[in-house]
């Protein structure tokens, strides 16, 4: 692998971690806010806390697109479509169910997107690697 | 859209991934454009082509479907 790719790869790979940090931070702070008992400020300032690896998640995923090649930024740009459409499907659906009853924080609500966000753009990511052969063309590389 | 390139690689003796090192992208995005599941640029197309010696049109061919 040349050495562009392979810090393309690393690149993909930190915003990859970044993801999952700020995911785990997220579910991390929801369950102190929920189930302990905090000061109003404690409270907001977790909650500010929580956005800072989001931020850096972000502003990797910015950095990729700019440094790895065509192929995988097509790639990159179909995971996000597809974790954008589905977003805003699953806020559409919510806020016309909202219509019909007040939505539980226990059962659906706004703040289940915020996972479905990760997982949709970690499906789109599956999908288009898929589509592309990425996947399937791991064991070829001995053969070329 | 076919392409020739693998034919290309052959007469020259070259992996997918030194032409990828040539051209500065990932083994995998010469293997997509090969294999015809992904269309390069036309940046990405003329590199190759000048890797291989030859005319753009000559290493992507348009089909009837295109």
């Amino acid at each position: 692998m040349n050495k562009s790719a392979t810090k393309s790869k690393t690149r993909v790979n930190g915003t990859m971690l970044w993801s999952f940090v700020s995911l785990f931070t997220w579910v991390l702070s929801r369950v102190y806010l929920l189930e302990f008992e905090y000061a109003k400020t404690l409270g907001y300032a977790i909650a500010m806390i929580t956005l800072i690896p989001f931020a850096i998640f972000l502003t990797s995923i910015f950095k990729d697109v700019s440094s790895v090649d065509e192929l995988e930024r097509q790639i990159q740009l179909e995971a996000l479509a597809v974790a954008f459409s589905l977003t805003v499907l699953g806020l559409m659906a919510l806020s016309l169910f909202q219509m019909v009853e007040p939505l539980s924080a226990e059962n659906w609500s706004f703040r289940h997107l915020v996972p479905m966000i990760y997982i949709t753009y970690l499906l789109g990511l599956l999908k288009a690697r898929v589509r592309y052969g990425i996947s399937s063309s791991i064991n070829e590389d001995a053969q070329q | 859209m076919k392409n020739s390139i693998k034919v290309e690689r052959a007469k020259k003796d070259m992996t997918q991934g030194e032409l990828a090192e040539k051209i500065g992208v990932s083994r995998q995005t010469i293997n997509a454009i090969e294999t015809g599941k992904f269309v390069p640029s036309t940046v990405l197309a003329l590199k190759i082509a000048k890797v291989f010696g030859t005319k753009v049109e000559d290493i992507f061919i348009l089909e009837e479907e295109d």
